[in-house]
């Protein structure tokens, strides 16, 4: 009944992007002390919120195996329960949730791609869309290479190029923002993995070529 | 409890047990006076159904409980090792 997602409406409140269902609901129009279906649902997410996270408690101090396996089951069905309950309160419109600004997002996103030269392992992320062009949410498409994916291969890691950047700034719409972007990614590192040693390195890119700088285990310096 | 070896419930797991069919219990009294109480057949299906599954929870911790108990008694009156030593 309430498993499935609902279609998300939106709505500018406060300054703010909002997501909700909107639904004629059961409660009162002028609420009074008394408990209404909103409130018990709320008491009922609420519960279910604090059982899974007192299973996880007991579950971190118990010894006995068998136990812990009673837990982990109970554990289950209570987040289970949580779930369907949030998604009956969301459809019943009893929750608001603002949207995440698109600044912020692409912000974020950049900021732990850069982290990818402390990657331990090759990564394994691909380049989404870039090449196609696509109408997708901007953020999606910001400068992975696509490209090996396997270990040992010479390239991991992502490439940032002049090119690559033409294509990704008219999938993205944030505007003034592309400038910044740009420029920071501009230097970004590549990991590369050498084909004799088999050693990682970290080239950074700093627009003025390339230099070297061998850096154990893709640790940067 | 697997391969007949009698794991020992120790305290602690004892008062989690305790702790957790307390709380299952009151779940499902609470979820079920809900679904009583409310008008919207939506909530009222969600509720039962949160009422049953924190019973069908409570259940199995007491099964299991039960289990344990009955055979640490069969292990102590066949004198097989009690489960009170750590």
């Amino acid at each position: 009944m309430f498993q499935q997602q609902v279609k998300p409406q939106f709505a500018f409140e406060g300054g703010h992007l909002v997501m909700y269902h909107r639904e004629p609901t059961s409660l009162p129009k002028v609420k009074d002390a008394n408990v209404n279906d909103r409130d018990r649902m709320q008491d009922l997410l609420a519960q279910e919120k604090y059982l899974t996270w007192a299973y996880t408690t007991a579950m971190n101090e118990a010894s006995h195996e068998e136990l812990w396996r009673i837990m982990k089951e109970n554990f289950d069905t209570c987040q289970q329960l949580q779930r369907q309950i949030f998604n009956g309160m969301f459809k019943k419109g009893w929750y608001k949730l603002p949207v995440a600004d698109a600044q912020a997002l692409s912000h974020t996103l950049q900021q732990f791609k850069q982290y990818q030269t402390q990657f331990p392992f090759p990564t394994r992320l691909e380049q989404q869309g870039t090449q196609q062009g696509t109408q997708q949410y901007g953020t999606q498409q910001q400068g992975f290479q696509q490209g090996t994916q396997q270990y040992g291969t010479q390239q991991q890691g992502f490439q940032v190029g002049t090119q690559q950047y033409g294509t990704q700034q008219q999938g993205f719409q944030i505007g003034t923002q592309q400038q910044g972007f740009q420029q920071g990614a501009q230097q970004y590192s590549t990991q590369q993995r050498s084909p004799q040693t088999g050693a990682f390195s970290t080239t950074v890119q700093t627009g003025r070529g390339e230099e070297w700088v061998p850096s154990g285990y893709g640790r940067p310096h | 409890m697997a391969n007949g070896a009698m794991h020992p419930i120790t305290e602690k797991d004892l008062s989690y047990i305790k702790d957790q069919m307390s709380w299952e219990l009151l779940a499902a009294k609470k979820a079920y006076q809900y679904a009583h109480q409310t008008t919207d057949p939506e909530c009222r299906t969600l509720m039962f159904q949160v009422a049953e599954q924190h019973q069908r929870n409570l259940e199995r911790v007491l099964q299991h409980l039960e289990q344990h108990v009955q055979q640490t008694n069969q292990a102590g009156t066949t004198g097989v090792g009690a489960s009170t030593t750590m």
